[in-house]
């Protein structure tokens, strides 16, 4: 992870998932919307970030499959599954319920 | 997932390598070019641009091997790469892998016979009922001064014990041996494959119940049946019935001749069922009575002649087989 800010551990899936289920995009671009959005204060390393997403394909959760991207080059895009998907509803709610809790703690003492 | 995309996937990590492999290669290409360009849109100069994106993408066989990792082909790579290790290493050394096979060979060959011969007599045991009240009853007779252990008895010293034990135990013989000609006892049948001589045995009619089987077909003898004038009964082995009379229940009652008498076949053993021996393919009662002396014995034969029958005592309830065996062994006949 860069030298900004490392992922909270287990949390690199669920960003995969939740880009990915806009539309499909390749790696790069995964890459580069999580800087974005994030505005700079996460980076994922393509360590990571390839790694993550042929075990994403593995579970069965992301498809791959090569199209042309808008400059006419041929790049391997992943899409979400409908398993995806369902997984996505689940890490979406083990994260408020984490993130919750983290903040409960953080403010109260 | 559907499970045949996932076959698809296992399929292509086990035998796409190749493609797996060159994807790989593609998609992270194809990273590093974004990122090139990236730079150069940011004002790098061509060199600098490539250095700075080969910097951040790592070690580009390292992601690979993650990559490979997440797919679960590293185990499948890692146990190809060991085979054919050892495939190489053991052509290239034909007598040393020889004589390893070899030796592994008979080892196993030896242990799994040892085991299968210690199985067979020691740990299963006798396929009887109650076969740890079942005795084979070794008796001593005075050669000269020695005694000489025996595994047969004579006639007197059955019937005397017999009377002995009473309800104690029941107490049977048996006896391999045609009474005439002192040769294995054998029968010669005209069966459904023409003409085929069958081994048989002697035994006590009261042996059958304590054995604790059931005829698959007939019935066994009864005990008066072992008194001369009713001992023409015969019954057979499940395996001489299936191949010599092709299994048909109504060859009961079929005479067959033995010794030049004839004998009435009363039943069938199940299969499986094998007494004394394997080779026994039909039984007949014993009868303990003196045996009719052919017209001129050798003096040798005429022990043999009157020890026919070694026995087989079973205890009944009540009564451990030792104590049994104490009350009887210090009997002398009269």
């Amino acid at each position: 992870m860069g030298k900004r800010s490392d992922l909270v551990h287990g949390t690199l899936d669920l960003l995969i998932l939740k880009i990915l289920s806009l539309e499909p995009k390749h790696g790069w671009a995964i890459a580069k919307r999580i800087q974005q959005i994030s505005k700079e204060d996460l980076q994922v390393q393509q360590g990571s970030l390839y790694p993550a997403l042929y075990r994403l394909e593995h579970q069965g959760w992301i498809k791959a499959n090569w199209r042309a991207t808008d400059t006419g080059r041929q790049a391997k895009f992943y899409a979400l599954t409908a398993a995806g998907r369902r997984q996505l509803e689940t890490e979406l709610s083990n994260w408020n319920r984490l993130s919750n809790a983290i903040n409960l703690i953080v403010r109260t003492t | 997932m559907r499970w045949t995309d996932r076959l698809a996937l296992a399929r292509r990590s086990m035998f796409g390598r190749e493609r797996v492999e060159s994807e790989l290669d593609a998609e992270l290409q194809f990273h590093l070019d974004q990122q090139i360009e990236e730079h150069m849109a940011a004002g790098m100069d061509a060199n600098e641009a490539r250095s700075q994106a080969r910097r951040s993408l790592g070690s580009v066989i390292q992601v690979k091997e993650e990559c490979r990792d997440s797919l679960g082909l590293t185990l499948v790579d890692d146990l190809r790469q060991d085979v054919r290790y050892a495939l190489r290493t053991m052509t290239r050394n034909p007598s040393f892998t020889a004589a390893a096979v070899l030796t592994l060979a008979i080892g196993i060959g030896a242990t799994t016979t040892v085991f299968s011969v210690v199985d067979a007599i020691l740990m299963r045991p006798l396929p009887y009922k109650d076969s740890d009240r079942i005795v084979r009853i070794v008796s001593h007779r005075m050669d000269g001064s020695k005694p000489v252990r025996t595994w047969t008895m004579a006639w007197p010293y059955f019937i005397g014990l017999r009377e002995r034990a009473q309800t104690l135990a029941a107490i049977g013989g048996y006896d391999s041996f045609s009474n005439l000609t002192r040769q294995r006892l054998a029968m010669k049948i005209e069966g459904e494959q023409g003409a085929a001589e069958l081994l048989g045995t002697r035994m006590s009619p009261v042996l059958f119940s304590m054995l604790g089987t059931q005829p698959t077909l007939g019935r066994f003898f009864e005990v008066p049946e072992e008194q001369p004038g009713r001992n023409r009964v015969i019954i057979l082995s499940y395996r001489a019935w299936r191949a010599h009379y092709g299994g048909d229940p109504s060859v009961l009652g079929r005479l067959l001749t033995l010794d030049g008498r004839g004998h009435s076949l009363v039943g069938v053993m199940p299969a499986g069922f094998e007494f004394p021996d394997r080779q026994t393919d039909f039984w007949i009662p014993l009868t303990p009575a003196p045996v009719p002396l052919p017209s001129a014995p050798r003096p040798s034969e005429i022990l043999d002649l009157l020890e026919w029958a070694v026995l087989l005592g079973v205890s009944t309830r009540g009564l451990g087989v030792s104590n049994f065996l104490a009350a009887i062994t210090t009997w002398e006949p009269r």
